[in-house]
């Protein structure tokens, strides 16, 4: 059910109660773990958080906790699988999803006693109207709408019941197919960061703190190419009023504010990855966009970029060195005059500037939303073998908390690993001509025993694997069809056991929706040729499966796809 | 092309404009032309009365009328340069337009043929009275300062830059109007010049420049010259003057294209490359004074870099002004004559803030190696190098250098020789470093498929080893040693830690009289880069590096010696044993660890010496005795004979077959030698060599290779038989222990490696195979053994006798055990049925049993062999026989 009132239908109930929080491990839930967490501090509540990977994780971790507990909070997962089937909870047990995961799962939707969703309700006006979706027969109690109906039926039972059998069998027809049209797309809601934070707002416990969070929230669902450009926009002017309540100064000129404080202000950043804590040069190979249209990855593109900096007037040697020591004059107006040529060298001023946030905080260098989102993705997704994920949990929670340099400059140097790690192996792709057409789709395999393979075994960063490889593709590829082709990517998971991870993302063309058809998708071809996938993670187009399966499961993918 | 249609355009309008220019008086101003035909007719009848006039005929006459017949035959205009298109009717000013316009083309003309004469008659004629109108406004733009100078340059341009009224070039060219004239032509060059292909060659550049940050622009003279003759011809005449005139130029134009690369570069250097002269540095003389030259050379010594003074500010002691800026020339130093502010004489100081300096560099170049003439010291000249040619080039380089050769004074010169004399130094604009890559790019493609094709023979081996030194007679495992190392094996740097070699060493050692200094000179001009050493005129420090004093900047510098000199290439040590043990042991590091470290007078470097060596040396008393051991024979210390991969002892026995063929060999040698040998002579040595089927390589083709070879082919070890080489060591060292001839090191396998790496890559192949290995053992073997006693060689032949039966030609010794079967046959036929057979069949399974013993496995080479046939025998493959007829 959803709740429409937070405060009063969720936080209030949950007060002075235990209450177990499962989050999902994804920098965006991280954030609306960390509001949340906040916010039970602040009202002493009791509170145990786990954090979980997938849903096999989702299920231990339940039954491991779930003694004396009553009420369960979801963050970023649960929401597309019937969470009560699916645990199979005590009847006093309540669960609250705050999911951006969609579509809903309609019995999560439907189910009024055990399941609330804190999610915003316009953006579940899609859900089929319950009459399409359930009938009870033997039952009558329901909605009253419905109560008369089936009593009607009843009636005419005894005198039809063949008409009576074909309307049902159409209505069970008809039940697939809007159910199959429901969940035929994946895509993402508003993040979990930015709902957490609403309620913070609405419980008047907002600071700038728990604002920065729901930003790294929102700019996390943009980063890993779940919310479009549109929908990013639209949350970033939201988030834009409560920039400029919290960060005003007053009318006196005087900064009464410390310098220790937190400041956020909204400018147009560079979209460079990491570009302040890196050298140009590297930022600007590591950009995707920038990386795509030049092809940096060749020795032509790389001319061409430093042809592009000549132009701009930034001497390489500038270039290679970390950005905050570059001559003070240069930095500064590196964003214009980016700006001013970008469009010799066929760029947008998308591709360049990304309207975001930064943290200005006490005298250490500017921080932006896409270094938080970075880092702590790099650290939640470490490859090192030794450190449970818990652990990594823990450390990139550590990131997010203010004032915690050192951790952040580790994480910051994490995702430069990770970002290089993605731009070789993008590079090696296009070398070694690894993304094959195979008609409908594209894909390609991360080879086993490459150097970074372990970075790839993680959700998140395989994601930006693919969309890299996918652009790179379409901005070499001569095949006009390339941009309406979605990508397959495979990359091994566990060596030992012999299982890889699948990803599947949507092709370019559909960029202003961003909806994934994969999740049926791969679902269909498990089933058709009967192969052990374990669909196991809360986004649905990422599944895990056996590595001798491959061919098997993608032959069949191909017909299904047809 | 537009040259062409212009001159052809010419006899016409010149013939033309007379008769149009007439015909306003005949016709009357309001009617119109009389069309084009008509015209004709009245020049026609105008080359009528100038013939007539020639002839001093009487015009009135009888026959007056007889003139104005028409004459079919003469009355038409010959085709050349008639203009038969149809012209419309012209108005008075467009006619006139058309008038200026032709004779604007022909004085542009005058311009293009480039003859200067014509120019000057046109100058006196037409221009008079532009001249002065000209000069006036130039000296107005001089007191403006140049503000309006480029919308006027547009207007106006000298037409005749060739004309230098009576200035001497270097006048001429630094003067306002023609400077001006020069820069807007160079700039125009650059942005339009286009080559064959249709590329605009010098945007190109200007991009390659700009995406390296650099600040040269290297200029082709010879695109230069084709379209810029006056320019071409200027810039060796006055180099420096009009160097500066085309920087300016070319930095507008850069800065032009991408207007904020001044924050990068500050100034733009137009460096002159492929300037046609080349001269060596033997031949620079008095008249080469202030021009631009091209020559080549070694570089031998590097200064550091130092700051020379660019832009100098002053500052007034007396008052705190700051006078300046002066632009420091190359020659002269600047001081300033009194303060403007406070009319002070000095003194004054170098403004430290406001100055600019830029690098100075001093290297001193020296003749190559290779091209001092016989009995001559190699010379050697100063350069300097500025800005960004500071540190492009290191001692030991071979570079090719382009600049201006000037003269200034020297004192310390003076007092030396008691009268003015100059010290001259080269101020460099271009270098190239002449290293292996330039040689590779100067390869053909015709080049690359021949060396391509010819690596596709599988005896390519043995063809190159056969055509290693030709003119020497034998001595086949000399020419495979010298062969692989001329290829050389593949330098290895494991975790960059320290370098494995990959050269091959050699050392040649045998009696007098056995061609042993002919090889290495005949090595001297076949491989790349050498540098030929004898052991008495070298000494250690000549060999390595040696340190001196410079005598401009008084630090101490170190000076490259031979084997520096050599780096990459090879180093040829005659009469190795003659050197003092003092001077080898220099070498040591040099031959293993391929560096030469050097720590004196406050020096401590090492420096590159990646060459392979090849020595030759006598034995002790001049002949080689078998019956001692190899170290026993030569004076050399172990660790310097350890460091040699392969010995090759040559033995000056008594054979007398031998010896017969030896005799023939030289004196078909040198009769096909001889400078006026004729074709027919020629074949004669080839057919006394008999033997050898081998055809070998021709030497330039053979350099071209090599060169190739060295530079494209990076072989790699892959499956190496790991076993084969751990026996062969094992067993090697077993038997160097017994015997004491010369020790068996780790080296050795490390050899065996490179050697296997240089057979492969002979074959232009990139990994290492059985055939390479074997090959090398073979070598190897064949070195070791020829260093034992007399009376140990033949066992141990025997004992690794397997090894060394690869690819020898095995035909002679299969005839031999072929004969022998026959004779076998015939003397059983004999004995049994007392009569003789005409034909002999011997079963082919009987050979082949007889050949494995002696481990011959493959016989169908044999069955095809000319020696085969030629002895009578025939291969039935049916009836698996073979035939000898009698």
């Amino acid at each position: 059910m959803l709740v429409r009132d937070f405060k009063r239908e969720f936080y209030d109930v949950v007060q002075h109660q235990r209450v177990l929080v499962l989050v999902a491990f994804d920098v965006d839930s991280l954030c609306g773990c960390k509001i949340l967490q906040y916010l039970f501090q602040c009202d002493q509540v009791l509170y145990t958080i786990v954090p979980v990977t997938d849903l096999q994780e989702l299920e231990k971790a339940f039954l491991e906790n779930a003694e004396g507990i009553k009420h369960v909070v979801l963050i970023n997962c649960g929401a597309t699988v019937d969470i009560v089937d699916l645990l199979q909870p005590e009847d006093h047990v309540r669960f609250y999803i705050c999911d951006s995961h969609r579509p809903v799962d309609v019995h999560n939707f439907y189910n009024a006693v055990q399941v609330k969703l804190l999610m915003r309700e316009d953006e579940l006006s899609t859900i089929p109207t319950y009459d399409e979706l359930f009938r009870d027969d033997s039952e009558d109690s329901g909605n009253e709408s419905e109560d008369s109906d089936t009593g009607y039926k009843k009636k005419k039972f005894d005198e039809e019941s063949i008409i009576r059998r074909q309307e049902k069998r159409r209505w069970s027809e008809n039940r697939v197919k809007v159910l199959f049209d429901y969940t035929k797309f994946t895509s993402y809601g508003t993040s979990a960061a930015l709902v957490m934070f609403d309620l913070a707002w609405k419980l008047s416990k907002d600071t700038n703190t728990l604002l920065w969070l729901a930003i790294v929230g929102v700019t996390d669902q943009y980063i890993h190419f779940k919310t479009p450009r549109d929908k990013y926009m639209e949350d970033i002017l939201t988030l834009q009023s409560h920039v400029s309540r919290h960060n005003q100064r007053g009318g006196d000129n005087e900064n009464t504010l410390s310098i220790n404080s937190l400041k956020i202000s909204f400018e147009e950043e560079l979209n460079f990855p990491l570009y302040r804590h890196w050298t140009l040069m590297d930022t600007i190979c590591h950009s995707m966009p920038i990386a795509c249209k030049l092809r940096l990855w060749s020795l032509k593109g790389q001319k061409r970029l430093h042809e592009f900096l000549a132009e701009m007037g930034l001497p390489l040697n500038q270039c290679r060195q970390q950005f905050g020591a570059m001559d003070a004059n240069l930095r500064s107006e590196v964003k214009g005059k980016i700006q001013e040529f970008m469009s010799k060298y066929g760029l947008d001023i998308q591709d360049v500037i990304l309207p975001s946030f930064s943290l200005h905080y006490g005298y250490k260098s500017q921080l932006c939303a896409t270094d938080y989102v970075l880092s702590s993705i790099a650290v939640l997704e470490s490859g090192d073998k030794s450190r449970s994920s818990t652990d990594n949990f823990l450390e990139a929670c550590d990131i997010l908390q203010k004032g915690c340099t050192d951790k952040m400059e580790a994480g910051l140097s994490a995702a430069k690993l990770q970002l290089r790690s993605i731009y070789t192996q993008v590079q090696s792709f296009l070398e070694m001509h690894q993304i094959i057409s195979a008609g409908p789709f594209l894909y390609v395999f991360v080879q086993e025993g490459t150097a970074d393979s372990s970075y790839f075994a993680h959700p998140q960063c395989s994601i930006r694997l693919a969309r890299f490889a996918l652009q790179a593709h379409c901005a070499v590829s001569r095949n006009k069809r390339a941009q309406s082709l979605p990508l397959v990517l495979g990359a091994p998971l566990r060596q030992e056991e012999g299982t890889s991870l699948v990803v599947g993302i949507p092709p370019l063309d559909t960029d202003d929706e961003r909806k994934n058809f994969f999740g049926k998708a791969f679902e269909q071809a498990a089933e058709a040729t009967n192969t052990t996938a374990k669909f196991n993670n809360f986004d649905s187009y990422i599944i895990e499966m056996k590595s001798e399966d491959k061919s098997k499961f993608f032959d069949a993918l191909i017909s299904i796809l047809q | 092309m537009a040259d062409e249609s212009s001159s052809d355009a010419d006899p016409f309008s010149t013939a033309s404009s007379p008769g149009r220019a007439r015909d306003p008086l005949t016709s009357s101003p309001n009617r119109d032309l009389p069309p084009f035909e008509d015209e004709s007719e009245l020049l026609g009848d105008d080359d009528a009365d100038q013939e007539e006039e020639e002839e001093g005929e009487n015009l009135f006459g009888d026959d007056i009328e007889r003139d104005y017949q028409a004459i079919p035959a003469l009355d038409t205009y010959e085709d050349v340069g008639l203009d038969t298109s149809e012209y419309s009717d012209m108005s008075e000013t467009q006619r006139r337009e058309a008038e200026r316009e032709i004779r604007d083309r022909e004085r542009e003309e005058g311009v293009r043929a480039g003859r200067m004469r014509r120019g000057l008659i046109y100058d006196d004629s037409d221009d008079d009275d532009g001249r002065p109108a000209r000069k006036r406004r130039l000296a107005e733009r001089a007191a403006e300062g140049g503000v309006a100078e480029d919308e006027e340059e547009m207007i106006e341009s000298i037409e005749n830059l060739e004309d230098m009224k009576g200035h001497s070039v270097r006048e001429w060219v630094t003067m306002l109007g023609p400077k001006t004239e020069i820069k807007h032509r160079f700039k125009n060059f650059l942005r339009t010049f286009v080559d064959d292909k249709g590329h605009n060659v010098y945007r190109e550049k200007i991009r390659q420049m700009v995406e390296g940050n650099k600040e040269s622009l290297i200029i082709d003279y010879n695109m230069f010259a084709s379209m810029e003759q006056v320019l071409a011809y200027f810039l060796p005449e006055a180099p420096a003057e009009m160097l500066i005139n085309l920087d300016e130029a070319a930095k507008e134009v850069v800065f032009s294209m991408y207007p904020n690369y001044e924050r990068i570069a500050k100034s733009i250097h137009v460096r002159i490359s492929n300037l046609p002269l080349i001269e060596e540095i033997r031949s620079l003389r008095q008249l080469h004074l202030n021009q631009m030259i091209r020559t080549n050379g070694v570089v031998t010594s590097v200064t550091g870099v130092l700051p020379q003074l660019s832009v100098i500010r002053f500052d007034c002691n007396k008052c705190s002004f700051i006078l300046g800026p002066f632009y420091q020339t190359q020659n002269t130093e600047i001081k300033p004559g009194s303060c403007p502010e406070c009319q002070s004489q000095g003194p004054f100081e170098i403004n430290m803030e406001q100055t600019i300096y830029k690098n100075y560099q001093r290297i001193t170049i020296q003749e190559s190696p290779g091209k001092v003439p016989a009995g001559r010291l190699p010379r050697s000249k100063d350069a300097i190098l500025l800005d960004d040619l500071v540190d492009s080039c290191k001692p030991g380089d071979e570079i090719e250098l382009t600049g201006i050769y000037h003269n200034n004074y020297d004192g310390s010169l003076n007092t030396a020789n008691g009268f003015p004399v100059f010290a001259t130094v080269i101020q460099a604009n271009y270098i190239t470093k002449k290293d292996d890559k330039t040689a590779v790019a100067s390869l053909t493609d015709e080049d690359i498929k021949a060396i391509v094709a010819l690596s596709k023979d599988e005896r390519i081996a043995e063809r190159i080893f056969a055509s290693m030194a030709p003119s020497i007679y034998g001595h086949e495992d000399i020419k495979r040693a010298l062969g692989l190392a001329i290829f050389g094996g593949e330098a290895k740097n494991p975790g960059q830690k320290h370098k494995v070699r990959g050269d091959i060493n050699v050392l040649i050692c045998g009696d007098p009289g056995t061609a042993k200094s002919q090889f290495l000179k005949y090595l001297e001009k076949t491989a790349p880069r050498v540098v030929f050493a004898t052991g008495q005129g070298a000494s250690a420090v000549g060999l390595t590096a040696y340190v001196q004093r410079n005598p401009v900047s008084k630090e101490w510098t170190l000076e490259a010696g031979a084997l520096v000199l050599a780096d990459k290439g090879v180093c040829l040590i005659d009469e190795f044993d003659k050197m003092n043990d003092a001077d080898r042991t220099s070498i040591h590091e040099a031959m293993e660890q391929q560096s030469i470290s050097i720590s004196k007078a406050g020096i401590v470097t090492s420096l590159q010496a990646r060459c392979t060596i090849i020595a030759a040396a006598n034995p002790i008393g001049g002949r080689y005795d078998p019956s001692l051991t190899f170290s026993e024979n030569v004076n050399l210390t172990e660790p310097i004979l350890s460091r040699f991969d392969v010995l090759c002892v040559v033995r000056d026995t008594v054979d007398s077959v031998q010896d017969e063929r030896l005799a023939r060999f030289v004196v078909g040698s040198h009769i096909k030698h001889h400078p006026h040998a004729t074709e027919d002579q020629e074949e004669l040595p080839q057919r006394q060599l008999g033997d050898s089927k081998i055809e070998p390589v021709p030497q330039e083709l053979l350099r071209k290779y090599i060169t190739y070879a060295k530079e494209k082919v990076r072989p790699k070890l892959h499956q190496m038989d790991q076993d084969k080489i751990a026996k062969m060591y094992s067993e090697l060292r077993r038997e160097s222990m017994a015997t004491g001839s010369i020790p068996i090191t780790v080296r050795h396998i490390e050899s065996m490696i490179r050697m296997s790496e240089a057979h492969a890559r002979i074959h232009l192949r990139d990994y290492v195979n059985e055939d390479d290995v074997n090959m090398a053992i073979r070598v190897m073997l064949e070195s070791f053994i020829s260093t034992q006693k007399f009376s140990v060689m033949r066992t141990m032949r025997k004992t690794f006798a397997r090894y060394l039966s690869f690819r020898k030609d095995n035909n002679e010794l299969l005839l031999f055990i072929l004969k022998q079967l026959a004779q076998d046959q015939i003397a059983f036929h004999r004995n049994r049925y007392g009569t003789d057979m005409e034909q002999v069949e011997i079963s082919e399974k009987d050979l082949a049993d007889k050949a494995r013993q002696i481990n011959i496995h493959n016989l169908t080479s044999f069955y095809q062999s000319e020696i085969f046939e030629a002895n009578h025998f025939t291969h039935d493959t049916k009836r698996k026989v073979i035939i000898h007829v009698i």
